[in-house]
């Protein structure tokens, strides 16, 4: 990605780094401080790189005079979120019908994960069925 | 993407013969496995969301029932859908940890799970995202 070599630009580079360097470090110690048995030190600094991350991403938001997102930023924040959702709605639609006949036909058994797994997906697009009708009412 | 787009999007004969073939069997197969549970009266009501489905592309086609506001509320819907998954897999998946090394609860393993599927979605997310970002 090129970055424009400006006092903005590289302020708004900084900033990207610490942010994401912030959220980076949180998800790598949790990652080690489970695989070690150091449960509670991979969490606490998982919360923590995430909660400076938050942070900073708020203060160059609302406190600094910097941009870190822009329009064309906003739309593809969009449509990733929509490709996500899409994604998973179409994977789900395939496999858990499968699934369901399979385990009727005595092949196959939910265990607890694929259980929840389920559970997850159903509240996640209950979840966006809420967030688009209030939208569509408000709209 | 513009509303003759989608309209032809959904008018093409060959989707529309792929969209039933789908529908029939999915349709079929959830009916048969309620018939062999006895559960009749769901079966029906499986058989009434089959036909609804195959009429509506015909309907979407005749009607245009989606435009660009509606894929604008889609994505923004998503956008917002999005941000909560991320503070329940944070949530998800530090609290139970935490609670359970102070010992204040015992380690609730159904929110741990869960916060390990959201966290999930959102490594999802973010990969879509830096692919269209450096694809744009």
């Amino acid at each position: 990605m090129n970055w424009p070599q400006t006092e903005a630009g590289l302020r708004r580079r900084r900033w990207r780094i610490a942010i994401y360097g912030s959220f980076a470090v949180g998800v790598v110690g949790l990652l080690v401080g489970v695989n070690v048995g150091l449960d509670l030190a991979g969490a606490l600094l998982y919360l923590g790189g995430v909660a400076v991350g938050s942070a900073c991403c708020l203060y160059a938001c609302y406190w600094d005079d910097l941009t870190l997102s822009d329009e064309r930023f906003a739309a593809i924040e969009r449509r990733a979120s929509h490709y996500t959702v899409s994604l998973i709605a179409y994977v789900g639609l395939a496999i858990f019908p499968l699934l369901f006949v399979l385990e009727a036909a005595g092949e196959f058994t939910f265990g607890p994960a694929l259980e929840a797994a389920l559970y997850a997906a159903s509240a996640l697009f209950v979840l966006w069925s809420v967030v688009y009708v209030v939208l569509r009412i408000r709209a | 993407m513009t509303v003759a787009h989608l309209r032809t999007e959904w008018i093409t004969r060959r989707r529309y013969v792929g969209y039933i073939l789908v529908v029939s069997l999915l349709g079929g197969l959830t009916a048969g496995y309620l018939l062999g549970g006895e559960h009749t009266a769901a079966a029906l009501a499986t058989g009434g969301v089959t036909a609804g489905l195959l009429a509506l592309p015909r309907l979407v086609a005749t009607r245009t029932l989606f435009d660009e506001r509606d894929y604008r509320i889609d994505e923004r819907a998503a956008r917002y859908t999005m941000y909560v998954v991320m503070a329940a897999g944070i949530g998800g998946l530090v609290g139970p940890i935490v609670l359970e090394q102070l010992g204040v609860l015992p380690l609730q393993g159904w929110a741990l799970f869960t916060g390990v599927v959201c966290m999930g979605i959102v490594y999802l997310y973010v990969g879509v995202s830096l692919v269209l970002r450096y694809s744009a």
